[in-house]
């Protein structure tokens, strides 16, 4: 089979500030456990769609 | 699941077939296939006492008439049966109905008088909002899998009679995966007449739904960074939203490592973010009482005179990093307004590290330093002329709103 694509947004860019200093960098959302793009779903469309991209076209499921 | 592996197979076995191997054992195991397709369709209406309708599956250039009347054969004799359930027992429907039900419940509570009384006109919104985002999710995801199903499964597309039902069913699935992790990631918004929204996410440690992320003088604090924020620049056009989150959830990979001390962060596309643990960062106002302002030296760029303040300066500092990317940007990848920023600050000569230094966090980049003037003008009304030639350049002045 071909590579299956993912065809929406996967990364979101994100700053951090803390005791420590800022951090910025980048969110991967492929790179998340089921249970944190569980998490995600309500902040972001992009979770629910790499959670069935998982399931339905994959069907790799990914836990922790 | 097995319903996609088995796709991906006849995928395979088609292929075979079509690039010249048309021997029986192959088109053998192609039927099978999709026999075995066929059947966990009809397995799965069994189990869950729903009528089963057989494919309406025609000659693919690989089986010919008579092979597909053969291979639907036993399963029109089932459908037809006495055996098929007339009408389903329990419907996708009714089935949905009660997995929100539940989910519904593990929202969390506000009281909604304590809402009316902030300062700005909040508005609590409804428990089903919570639900109804996850299904505006849902339908977003399943379009995006239904439409990329031929390109992702080479070919095979889902019968349009059988979309609505897989949007409904994975709907359904993505409800039962919530439900149990309800006590984390649910969620209960207020927001106010200009769109603005403060978003209280549940304690996971506790089994009740009245244990927030925030507490109501957090609430309040954040209800007030709001109003002081249009005392400042007006009614902004481009809404932002706060969301109080709890040390387990939400944040996630790297960001959650950091959230035990982490303060607070913004992502573009989702805005800005506080992690309100007052017994970690607790301020002492002992210390704060005898620090003086230093634009070089100060870790922030106002001091506060108590744990209200310093949340505050915190989530202020967020929303300034959320209106980069809003303003600046189109908040997300693509653009998420750094690099326009950082024209505009060579633009406007703003320096960071000297003539306009604002703070020792400030220091660290442009990104930083912004969110840093911001907080201090919304907070103290002080700014230097070139941060607020910047502001003027993107409308954020109440001068230009007011006429």
């Amino acid at each position: 089979m071909e590579k299956a694509e993912r065809n929406y947004v996967t990364k979101f860019p994100y700053l951090i500030d803390n005791e420590d200093g800022p951090e910025d960098g980048v969110l991967d959302i492929t790179k998340l456990s089921d249970d944190e793009l569980l998490d995600l779903i309500p902040a972001l469309p992009e979770a629910t769609k790499e959670l069935y991209f998982r399931q339905y076209i994959l069907s790799e499921p990914k836990d922790n | 699941m097995e319903y996609f592996k088995l796709l991906g197979q006849l995928k395979t076995r088609r292929k075979q077939i079509l690039d010249g191997d048309n021997s029986d054992g192959t088109r053998n195991e192609y039927k099978k296939d999709l026999s075995k397709l066929i059947q966990a369709q009809k397995d799965a209406a069994r189990r869950n006492a729903i009528r089963f309708k057989t494919p309406n599956y025609r000659p693919d250039g690989i089986l010919n008439d008579r092979e597909v009347a053969e291979l639907l054969q036993p399963y029109r004799q089932y459908e037809n049966s006495d055996e098929n359930p007339r009408t389903s027992g329990i419907s996708i429907d009714d089935t949905t109905s009660f997995l929100e039900r539940q989910l519904e419940m593990a929202v969390p509570e506000l009281d909604e008088s304590f809402v009316a009384n902030l300062p700005g006109k909040w508005k609590l919104t409804s428990r089903y909002a919570y639900i109804g985002r996850i299904k505006y999710h849902s339908n977003l995801a399943s379009d995006t899998i239904v439409e990329t199903l031929p390109k992702n499964m080479g070919g095979w597309s889902l019968p349009a009679e059988q979309t609505e039902l897989f949007k409904k069913s994975a709907y359904a699935r993505l409800l039962i995966l919530s439900t149990p992790k309800a006590k984390v990631s649910t969620y209960r918004e207020i927001v106010d007449d200009r769109g603005n929204t403060i978003r209280l996410y549940r304690n996971p440690r506790s089994s009740s739904p009245r244990n927030i992320s925030a507490t109501e003088k957090d609430i309040k604090v954040a209800a007030d960074a709001f109003a002081l924020i249009k005392d400042r620049i007006g009614s902004d056009k481009k809404p932002v939203t706060v969301s109080f989150v709890t040390s387990s959830s939400i944040v996630p990979g790297r960001v959650k490592s950091k959230s035990g001390k982490s303060l607070g962060f913004a992502f573009a596309g989702g805005g800005a973010h506080v992690f309100a643990d007052r017994n970690k960062n607790r301020v002492g106002t002992e210390v704060l009482a005898t620090e003086k302002y230093d634009p070089q030296s100060s870790w922030h760029s106002y001091i506060p005179k108590d744990d209200d303040e310093y949340m505050m300066h915190t989530i202020i500092h967020e929303i300034g990093h959320v209106h980069m990317y809003k303003y600046w940007g189109q908040d997300n990848i693509l653009n998420t307004g750094r690099e326009a920023l950082e024209n505009d600050y060579k633009k406007f000569g703003i320096d960071r590290l000297r003539a306009n230094a604002i703070s020792r966090y400030g220091r660290e980049s442009n990104v930083e330093h912004f969110a840093e003037a911001y907080s201090r003008y919304i907070m103290t009304g002080d700014a230097t002329p070139e941060f607020l030639d910047l502001l003027r350049s993107k409308g954020l002045l109440k001068s230009q709103k007011d006429g």
